[in-house]
């Protein structure tokens, strides 16, 4: 009797160290796939250069807040100064938002006809571009504001977006530093590459000077309101 | 019958002590194969500029908001009895709300996506076949735009004109800061539309990733959608002046 509860005592032991070492070799897996210290360091040098490019941005941002700010401070607040510093803020917003023509240096993509195009392949060039730094882009003549899509309908051969049906073949025009956009696509493994093997074709141009039309949709809120400052508190 | 079974006890138990003691080879082995590869070593200094610059990112945008404030406070004080200005603060705070300057609340719908785990635990094979990438959180983005939402956000970040949603090996990115699943996609506008939308589209991709057994819910929701806490510097565009209308 005595041997049998020592067995069963082993077989408790042995067990309880397999679960816990299961579990820990589970674990391990796991962190391997989400700590940042085991991906490859090529995508390490990307992220790295992203949060770089992210940190000039805001830098940049900082500096032009704060000359803004200071603008209010040292003038004594009259009425024109005030009425200038709006005037700023406000056509940047429009920009922002895409409510005003722009014009600059930029690419210009053409996508050549294809069956196996679909409206994804279409957004992937128009995200690598926004990633790229463009700041502002139109498909076709149509401005790409926040709420834009990109999709087919039922029944309808073409493209739609800012639900107008546009024609093939596609033209991007993106605004931004012409160079950096044009170098993103083209990268190894890239947009361009991979949609050459879906039979794409992108045709890349750089120009001087582009320009592309405002955003003639429009936003309307009818469920969204600014969270009242202080309710949350 | 129990002298039969006591025969058995120690066979049984060196088997199970020959599989441990292989389990804890193999253990220590991929552990010893990870820590020794000179690469990772390398890699340790990139992620400390990874999270020493998320840090300092961190830090630049708590000072844009303090300033971002401060001129909203000056603007408030410089509207005060000048009415003619008040016509252009509300213009002003309208087009913040839009371009991603504020907070909103309202109702609409909260998605979660998740990586297949089930699955991949299941069937193995290759993980990428069981990650949600950013081509499904870009089609996502533009189905929910699609169907009539008025304000979106992926894990807290605003989507706004310019977001980009990055893929980097295991990492997704956006607004150019690292995300990681679950993926919460949330999104204001009529709840009913947005849903039986993006449910109901058999070419939509919440069509094709729950036929693949991922975790996905869909829910209607009162949302509040965060600010975009990063820039809006634009180097390189101009407006072109429309020609004045008098209407």
């Amino acid at each position: 009797m005595k041997g049998k509860k020592s067995i069963y005592l082993s077989i408790t032991v042995v067990c309880l160290f397999l679960g816990i070492i299961v579990t820990v070799q589970f674990k391990t897996n796991q962190q391997t796939q989400n700590d940042l210290s085991r991906q490859p360091v090529e995508d390490l040098v990307i992220i790295l250069k992203s949060l770089n490019e992210g940190r000039q941005r805001l830098e940049d941002e900082l500096v032009s807040l704060r000359k803004q700010q200071a603008e209010y401070e040292t003038v004594a607040i009259d009425g024109t100064q005030s009425r200038d510093n709006m005037e700023k803020e406000l056509q940047r917003l429009k920009i922002a938002t895409g409510l005003v023509g722009v014009k600059g240096p930029g690419v210009m993509i053409e996508i050549e006809e294809s069956p196996a195009l679909q409206n994804y392949d279409i957004i992937t060039v128009l995200n690598e571009l926004w990633a790229a730094g463009a700041e502002g882009i139109a498909i076709n003549g149509e401005r790409l504001a926040i709420n834009s899509s990109l999709e087919f309908r039922e029944g309808s051969r073409n493209l739609w977006t800012n639900n107008k049906p546009i024609a093939s073949p596609y033209q991007i025009i993106a605004i931004g530093d012409a160079q950096t956009l044009e170098t993103s696509l083209k990268m190894p493994g890239g947009v361009s590459e991979q949609l050459v093997t879906l039979q794409i074709n992108l045709l890349i141009t750089i120009e001087d000077e582009l320009e592309i039309p405002a955003y003639k949709g429009s936003y309307t809120f009818e469920q969204a309101h600014p969270v009242e400052e202080g309710a949350n508190a | 019958m129990s002298k039969l079974h006591h025969r058995h006890w120690p066979i049984s138990l060196t088997l199970i002590c020959i599989i441990l003691g292989l389990i804890i080879a193999l253990q220590l082995r991929a552990q010893e194969n990870l820590n020794n590869t000179s690469l990772y070593k390398k890699n340790d200094d990139i992620v400390k500029m990874i999270k020493n610059l998320e840090g300092e990112n961190q830090s630049l945008q708590a000072g844009i908001q303090v300033v971002r404030d401060q001129i909203n406070e000056y603007e408030e004080e410089a509207t005060k009895g000048e009415s003619h200005l008040k016509i252009l603060k509300n213009q002003l705070d309208d087009l913040k709300d839009v371009a991603g300057l504020t907070e909103l609340e309202g109702s609409g719908v909260i998605i979660v996506m998740d990586d297949n785990k089930k699955s991949f635990n299941q069937l193995g094979g290759d993980p990428n076949w069981y990650i949600i990438h950013n081509s499904d959180l870009l089609r996502i983005i533009n189905e929910l735009w699609a169907y009539g939402a008025e304000s979106m956000a992926v894990n807290d970040q605003r989507i706004v004109m310019m977001s980009e949603v990055r893929c980097v090996g295991n990492t997704i990115m956006i607004n150019a800061e690292r995300i990681a699943p679950p993926f919460e996609i949330r999104a204001i506008g009529d709840p009913e539309r947005l849903r039986q939308g993006i449910e109901g589209n058999r070419q939509g991709i919440l069509y094709e990733l729950k036929s693949l057994d991922f975790p996905i819910e869909v829910k209607e929701s009162q949302v509040v959608i965060p600010a975009y806490k990063k820039s809006f510097t634009f180097n390189n565009v101009e407006i072109v002046e429309e020609p004045k209308q008098n209407s």
